[in-house]
């Protein structure tokens, strides 16, 4: 096995760390306290190249391969401490340019994809609903074909970037299909008739990633609309969730980095007595996670699914940051709580990532279901 | 034994063990009867591919080839076919 990394992703990610530390801090306290977006910082971001870091050249990408964008993400969550922004970031990238260039019509590529890459555009998707959080293919949405156009009925909500989205790839099953064959995506821009928005949820942790609630009221939408083919929904949103669940907790991974880091010199600068098997613990729980999220970028370049090594990274990275957050206060005693030392926002940041992309049980389904244990249980 | 026999059976002793061996017949649907949910496609999408050594792509993961078990059967096929 090769643990090493080319000369070009030790500098790109070296490159990315320090483009994070010097340019996305700037008034970021008081931007995390108003809950409120970074579009300059979403822009130096584009600027930088990490928008269009997947994408092929052709559609104004830089053709990078999933470990190079793993690392990066990782680099930009050790020097980041703007969480909800690289979060948004992460959602354009995984959950909207990625479903489009894999399952995509060359005329929607060359119409979506040259200004999601430029961040000209921002981008999500709008799976989760009111009633079908957990269980997401159980969604409500309906999508009825029309003469030239399909027509959206439904609520959408925990909508990463709806507030801020210029299009949205919209799951809604087609009518008179049951189960899961008449899923499919559409995807859906800003400005649609019956398409509107809620104002942004505010949030206990990555308050600056603008979520909210999507409604669509007879939202008509041409067929060319329509991502993939009728029925793809599940390919589509199988396909999203393990870029997501590989590439989105790199940044977490990064941002145990910086946290352990910052836990060693605190301990070190006090009296460290009995402290340093939480320090050993956030230690073995960062490489285990690297490990884990490694091998399913590895995956994805040899063109292999990794459904279940990307659940198996999700579930143990989001809960490794969740422990080490809390480690990392108990460390830093009175202090940790307070929050101008910006030790307790990584608790408050972490935390979510056990919901998002499939909570820990939904995890822990897939793998039982990969292990033999599929819905009657039987091994 | 013939592809469709091995997927039958893989599909009533891991995905449907409520069903026995006569009730699932070729046509009948298994996604919109709930035989096959999110899971169950997966993990007969991982069984086919590690059984017969085949790929099958994301865009493939549809209706038209895991609706019933002559479409995944004609899907298998075609695989080897091409292989």
């Amino acid at each position: 096995m090769d643990f090493s990394f080319t000369a070009e992703q030790a500098r790109l990610q070296e490159a990315a760390a320090a483009f994070a530390r010097e340019e996305l801090h700037a008034g970021y306290l008081e931007r995390e306290e108003r809950g409120e977006f970074d579009r300059a910082g979403w822009n130096k971001c584009a600027d930088f190249g990490i928008q269009r870091m997947p994408l092929p050249r052709k559609y104004g990408g830089e053709d990078r391969d999933p470990l190079t964008c793993l690392l990066v993400m990782q680099a930009l969550g050790y020097g980041c401490r703007d969480a909800g922004l690289l979060f948004s970031i992460n959602s354009h990238i995984w959950t909207c340019e990625m479903p489009i260039l894999h399952f995509g019509t060359e005329q929607q590529k060359e119409k979506y994809l040259p200004p999601l890459a430029r961040g000209s555009i921002v981008g999500g998707h709008a799976m989760t609903e009111p009633g079908s959080g957990s269980d997401a293919f159980s969604l409500r949405a309906r999508a009825i074909l029309s003469g030239d156009r399909y027509v959206l009925n439904g609520t959408k909500t925990f909508i990463t970037n709806a507030p801020i989205a210029d299009i949205l790839i919209v799951f809604a099953r087609l009518e008179e299909t049951r189960g899961l064959s008449g899923l499919s995506a559409f995807i859906v821009e800003k400005g649609a008739p019956g398409f509107s928005v809620g104002k942004p949820f505010g949030k206990m942790g990555l308050r600056t990633s603008p979520i909210g609630e999507v409604v669509l009221e007879d939202c008509a939408v041409p067929i060319a609309s329509r991502l993939g083919r009728e029925g793809a929904g599940v390919a589509i949103f199988n396909a999203e969730m393990e870029w997501e669940r590989g590439c989105l907790f790199a940044s977490q991974l990064g941002a145990m980095e910086y946290q352990l880091e910052r836990c060693i010199r605190h301990t070190r600068g006090g009296n460290p007595s009995g402290e340093e098997s939480r320090l050993v613990d956030m230690k073995m729980r960062i490489e285990l996670a690297r490990l884990m999220l490694y091998k399913v970028a590895w995956m994805k370049m040899q063109g292999r699914r990794a459904p279940v090594e990307a659940s198996i990274a999700k579930l143990y990275a989001s809960e490794s940051y969740v422990a080490s957050s809390l480690d990392a206060i108990l460390l830093h005693g009175g202090s940790g709580c307070i929050c101008k030392t910006e030790v307790e926002r990584d608790l408050r940041d972490a935390v979510a990532g056990r919901i998002y992309s499939g909570t820990s049980e939904i995890q822990r389904n897939i793998i039982a279901g990969w292990l033999g244990f599929l819905q009657g249980g039987k091994p | 034994m013939y592809i469709d026999d091995i997927l039958k059976q893989f599909i009533i002793n891991d995905l449907a063990p409520e069903l026995k061996l006569g009730e699932l017949g070729a046509e009948d649907p298994l996604i919109d009867s709930g035989v096959l949910d999110s899971m169950g496609i997966m993990a007969l999408l991982a069984f086919i591919e590690s059984k017969f050594n085949i790929r099958v792509s994301d865009e493939e993961l549809l209706p038209e080839n895991f609706g019933t078990l002559s479409a995944v059967t004609r899907m298998v096929q075609r695989k080897l076919d091409t292989n």
